[in-house]
Parts: structure tokens; sequence; C-alpha cells
């Protein structure tokens, strides 16, 4: 019975081994908090409130954000990023960016501006971002976001 | 192996499979949804409607924007995507050259390191060709940082840049970037009609 049974969970073993790679591409949320500054330079002029992050210093500065995408990925892929500013002042732009692992080949979505609807300047604003991945699964995949005085970054999603 | 074993792992294995895959279809099916339509025409305003995902976020407000060319999960190097938009740009209807690529000339100077040069500047219907030559690949990446990062006064839409050929240590290296208008995608599957709009 206890063949049996060893039997039986190494089957089970083995169709897990051929059926979660292709579960295993789930979507994901990212936390701005998980990026980082762009520039170490500008380490403290970010603070943080849950998964997001706000530009404190009187000047833009800039925030970068990795985004993980489950391999194979290949064409096109998409994310939202949602960024934030209490007034116009508060601008927060963004743009995707696709890279291959050489960094002699990039692809960049197209720059999203908060400031350029107003309704939405006061509340989380969401835009999905796509790029075309250079080379595949060498390639790697990031959002770069340009932050005013006061714009807030809450993160990115697939 | 006994039959009990081999009918108990057949069955092992079909349960598992069907509520993995039973799991999988709906995320398969939401993913492709963004991408389903097809490049928008220039003239008309783009149909597009919020995927799923924002009607799980009502609070938070969404920015109307075009449809994007249908993706594939086709693999394409950075060679054939330089390759398929460099076919869609010589295909490409004559627009507005002159003020386009003016504008544009003037910002690719601007962001260009000292020891690198413009070599041409040409811009058809929705799609902007530039080429530029750099002693080395930091200085080509240095053009990269200043001219596409997101304070950068080049026009905002999607742009695909890439060195062509390998780089050799101490050769001059040439680079070609297309730059597609704001509002548009770089039109990398569609490489006929679509940009003679």
């Amino acid at each position: 019975m206890s063949n049996l049974a060893f039997k039986s969970l190494f089957v089970a073993a083995l169709a897990a081994t051929v059926f979660l790679p292709a579960a295993a591409s789930e979507a994901r949320n990212f936390p701005a908090r998980s990026g980082s500054s762009a520039f170490h330079a500008d380490a403290d002029c970010w603070s943080p409130f849950g998964g997001s992050v706000t530009n404190t210093c009187p000047t833009p500065r800039h925030w970068y954000l990795p985004i993980i995408f489950d391999a194979p990925y290949f064409g096109t892929v998409s994310a939202w990023v949602i960024v934030e500013g209490q007034f116009l002042s508060n601008n927060v732009s963004c743009r995707m960016t696709a890279s291959n692992m050489f960094n002699t080949a990039f692809s960049f979505s197209e720059n999203s501006n908060l400031t350029m609807l107003m309704p939405v300047v006061g509340s989380p604003f969401a835009r999905l971002h796509h790029v075309t991945v250079p080379d595949g699964t060498n390639s790697v995949v990031s959002v770069d976001c340009l932050v005013n005085p006061g714009g807030r970054v809450h993160g990115a999603s697939h | 192996m006994k039959p009990t074993i081999i009918v108990i792992a057949f069955a092992a294995l079909c349960v598992a499979g069907y509520t993995l895959l039973d799991d999988v279809q709906p995320r398969e099916v939401a993913r492709s949804e963004p991408r389903a339509s097809p490049l928008p025409a220039r003239t008309t305003t783009p149909a597009w409607t919020p995927p799923e995902r924002s009607e799980r976020r009502p609070d938070i407000a969404v920015e109307h924007q075009p449809a994007v060319a249908a993706a594939s999960d086709e693999a394409l190097s950075a060679g054939e995507i330089q390759d398929k938009l460099q076919t869609a740009f010589g295909r490409a209807a004559l627009g507005d050259v002159h003020d386009s690529t003016r504008g544009l000339e003037v910002a690719i100077r601007a962001a260009l390191p000292a020891s690198s040069k413009l070599r041409s500047v040409e811009c058809r219907g929705s799609l902007c060709r530039v080429e530029t030559t750099h002693p080395d690949a930091d200085e080509f990446r240095a053009f990269v940082q200043a001219t596409f990062q997101p304070s950068s006064s080049i026009p905002s839409g999607p742009a695909f840049v890439s060195l062509v050929g390998e780089p050799v240590a101490g050769q001059p290296m040439t680079a070609v970037a297309f730059l597609s208008q704001p509002g548009t995608e770089l039109p990398v599957r569609e490489t006929t009609a679509s940009l003679e709009r």
C-alpha cells in the first residue's frame, strides 16, 4: 500500500512539473516602493506611504520600478502604471522600457503624463503602457517615472 | 507496474491537468484583450474600452487611449524588430515631412553627446527615423538616456532604438531610432498599409 502511495505521489509530482510552469505566469502588482530612486543621490527625496512613494524634494526626480514578467514573454507586453498628484504642479510622467541584456536595444512605450487630463488630478490615475520586447527572455522591463515635487507613484500591475 | 497504479496515475494526471488548465484559461483571455484591436486609423477616434482590470478598481481614473496593434507571441530579436520598422518606414507615405523633421532634428541635436554625430532625420507619416553614430557603447547609452527619458523634449510617442550590427571595440557604432507619433503604436507587425494613412 505504501508503494502505491509513493507511486501516486510521484505521478502527482510529475504532473505538477508538467503543468505548473503554465500556471506560474500570474498577474502581479508591483508597489512603487519595491523600486528605487533612479539616482542614488536622490535617495532622500522620497517619502513612503504603504507601497507608494512621494517626491519630497523641491525639484523633479526619477523613480525606477522593475517589472517582472514570467518567461517566456514575447512580442508586446502591457502593464498598468498608477500615479497620483493632488495639484497640476504634482505632475508625474512615466514610460515603460524594455531593453535587451546587453543594453544595445531599447523599446519605449508612449510617455504618459498625469496632468494631460485635468479631471484625474487629485485621485489615483492608471494608464496602460505597452512595449515591444526586443529579445524575448533576454530582456528587462521597467517603468521610469519623472515625479514632480509632491507627485506620487503608487506602483504597477499586469 | 500494476494496472491499478497505472489507472490511478492517469486519473491523477487528468485531475491535475483539468484543475490547472481551468485556472489558466480565463487569465489568458483577459491578457489578450488590450492587444486584440488593430492599429487605429489616424483620422478616426480610436475605440478603446478599459479592460476588466479597471472595472475591479472603479476608484482609479483610467486614461482613454488608443488601441494597440495586435500583438503576437512571436519572439523577435532586436534586429528583426529593426527590420520590420525599416520596412514599414520604407512603405510609409510621405506626410508633413518638413516640420516634423526640423523639430525632431533640433531636439536630437540637443540630446546628442559631444562626440556623437547625427547622420539623418526623416519623418514619413506617423513614423520618424533617426540615424546617429557614436564612438562607443557608453555614448550610445548616454544618448538613449538623454533622448528618451520622461523629461526629454523629444515627442512622447513609442520608440525603438538599437545599434546596427555587432558593436566592435574601437570602431564607431551606428544606431537607428524609430519614433512613432503620440497616440500611435510602432508598426512592428503591420508592415503594410498601417502607415499609409
